[in-house]
């Protein structure tokens, strides 16, 4: 009975769904209630029909048939380099993902799929914001996923990465992407679930094939057009394959070659680039991108007459040359002031589940400083401030000229991304311990004295 | 003098058989353990198909030269018709590699296997 009405329900969301469509970031730049929302959403996607287990049951049912049946059967996986018409490897799981984020995204429409990029974040460490019990950790013992964090072999390395991405001919770089180590090591890493081909029951598979697709729009934008499929339809996705009641539509593999058809873009150090994109509402009457940092929108971004688009951030929108509202269109930029946007109304029997309740919208506060990140050195002229040792192991000392009754210290990676950020008061020299698990390389360290740099200086982990 | 050359081919050929045995001895081979209590049908791994494997049995080695561009580094199989998948350590090079099937747990359809040389 009870299963029941939560089928009834789930079928009434993705009835009533309305809006979103999806800027897509590093985990990291997920807000705390973003990460609450997406964690809440893969406990509601169990629900009803169940598309956790459906899709993971379709994975495995066809990841790879060549060992058995008649030979003819379409599947999903290891198609290359001996079946290049059956190869359908990012595709497929670009609609995966694409199926998993929009009936999120009918729970809550500013849910999109983030990435783990596991050739650079590689920390088993159940207290590290990726495997806490707060985020992806908890559904290890909630879901009997038994992982067994890098206890089965070794995670892409950064060189890897640049490797497969030189790559230029897309079968080749399909293969390689399949079956190296950039995709294959993290199933194998994480254990549990994740080496088997029921992979799709853990959620951190949604975070790695987002990673996975991520790369296949870097590699696509710099390989204009060099993506081509054989095949014109794709198992589960060819129009009669039906989930909760609903058929799912027929995908040609070389329709979604571009993320741009199905509304979704990589954002990247704080900076989601919209442009080349012509809304239509195809897959929402209302297409929403939401991102905590800049939203840049532009270059042939166009919200025709009759269709409807809105742009939120917490931090920044801009509309730069390019941006095209067409008169009869409805288009809302609109700066997540009240902080309230981002939780919806958890679905119940006397509830819409976009109905959102008020709650406080956790965001970095780093984002508020105009001077975020800049690999440049810098020493002002009027204060002296020591470093030592640099290179360091453990940590670093920041010695200043004198006692100041405010200052902050930033540290960032080379990316840009802010990995430390410490406000002190009233003191003069300060030890900043804990950096032993940083890996080795160079490092910014940023030192602010009200509200202006006075140091930026490059140090090394050794 | 006729003794010594005799005994002399005779070394040579010794050598020449030790040889095409350690060179035998050197090539990649592996082969599947059953401890399971299950029949593993339609077996392939690392795209090799291995005959149907009783409870307890053990299949013959077969030499692979692994290729991670052309063999699935998976170990595949169906019990009482459901098709289990599962990513595999890759085979020790030159060395003969025993992947023993331990445990099947068909409810979370999961297969348990580790790798013995």
């Amino acid at each position: 009975m009870l299963r029941s009405l939560l089928t009834i329900l789930v079928l009434l969301m993705v009835l009533n769904q309305s809006e979103a469509q999806s800027i897509r970031k590093s985990y990291h730049e997920m807000s705390a209630s973003e990460r609450d929302a997406l964690v809440g959403a893969f406990h509601q996607m169990r629900l009803g029909g169940d598309l956790i287990n459906d899709l993971a049951q379709f994975h495995s049912d066809f990841f790879n048939l060549d060992g058995v049946g008649d030979g003819t059967q379409l599947d999903i996986h290891f198609n290359l380099p001996d079946e290049p018409q059956r190869q359908i490897f990012f595709p497929w799981h670009r609609m995966q993902i694409f199926e998993m984020e929009q009936a999120m995204q009918v729970i809550n429409p500013n849910i999109s799929m983030p990435w783990w990029d596991s050739s650079v974040d590689q920390s088993t460490d159940p207290n590290s914001l990726l495997w806490s019990a707060s985020f992806m950790g908890q559904f290890d013992q909630a879901w009997q996923l038994n992982r067994n964090l890098g206890g089965s072999g070794p995670l892409p390395t950064p060189t890897d990465v640049i490797n497969l991405q030189a790559i230029s001919d897309f079968l080749v770089y399909s293969n390689q992407m399949e079956r190296g180590p950039v995709h294959r090591g993290a199933h194998v890493w994480v254990g549990g679930a994740m080496p088997t081909t029921l992979s799709p029951r853990d959620p951190i598979f949604y975070l790695h094939h987002t990673n996975i697709d991520r790369l296949w729009a870097v590699w696509e934008d710099a390989n204009p057009g060099g993506s081509s499929h054989i095949i014109t339809s794709m198992i589960r996705y060819d129009g009669t394959y039906v989930f909760d009641g609903v058929t799912l539509p027929l995908v040609d593999p070389d329709d979604i070659v571009n993320t741009r058809a199905l509304g979704v873009f990589y954002a990247n150090n704080q900076l989601a680039q919209l442009s080349d994109y012509t809304v239509s509402n195809t897959h929402k009457p209302l297409e929403n991108f939401y991102y905590q940092f800049l939203i840049e929108a532009g270059n042939d971004f166009i919200v025709p007459s009759g269709t409807n688009c809105k742009l939120e951030s917490v931090n920044e929108i801009r509309l730069i040359p390019g941006f095209i509202a067409e008169s009869g269109a409805s288009f809302i930029a609109k700066i997540d002031a009240d902080n309230n946007v981002n939780t919806a109304g958890k679905p119940g029997p006397n509830t819409s589940p976009l109905v959102r309740v008020e709650r406080p919208f956790e965001y970095d506060e780093a984002i508020l400083y105009k001077d975020a990140y800049d690999p440049r050195e810098f020493v002002s002229g009027n204060i002296d401030i020591n470093l030592y040792p640099n290179p360091f192991l453990e940590s670093i000392v920041v010695d200043m000229d004198k006692v100041y009754s405010e200052f902050k210290i930033s540290l960032f990676d080379m990316s840009g991304r802010r990995l430390l950020l410490k406000s002190f008061e009233r003191q003069k020299t300060i030890d900043l311990t804990g950096l032993q698990t940083l890996a080795k390389g160079i490092y910014v360290l940023e030192v602010m004295v009200n509200g202006e740099v006075v140091l930026r200086k490059k140090i090394i982990k050794e | 003098m006729f003794i010594v050359r005799y005994l002399m081919i005779g070394v040579l050929f010794i050598l020449i058989v030790v040889n095409i045995i350690e060179n035998q001895d050197l090539k990649t081979k592996i082969r599947l353990a059953n401890s399971t209590g299950f029949e593993l049908s339609n077996i392939s791994l690392f795209s090799i198909k291995f005959e149907n494997l009783n409870p307890g049995d053990t299949s013959g080695y077969k030499e692979i030269n692994y290729d991670y561009l052309k063999d699935d580094p998976l170990i595949y199989t169906t019990i009482n018709h459901i098709i289990l998948g599962l990513y595999v350590e890759i085979p020790k090079e030159n060395k003969k590699n025993t992947f023993i099937v331990d445990s099947v747990n068909m409810e979370n359809k999961r297969l348990y296997v580790r790798l013995s040389q």
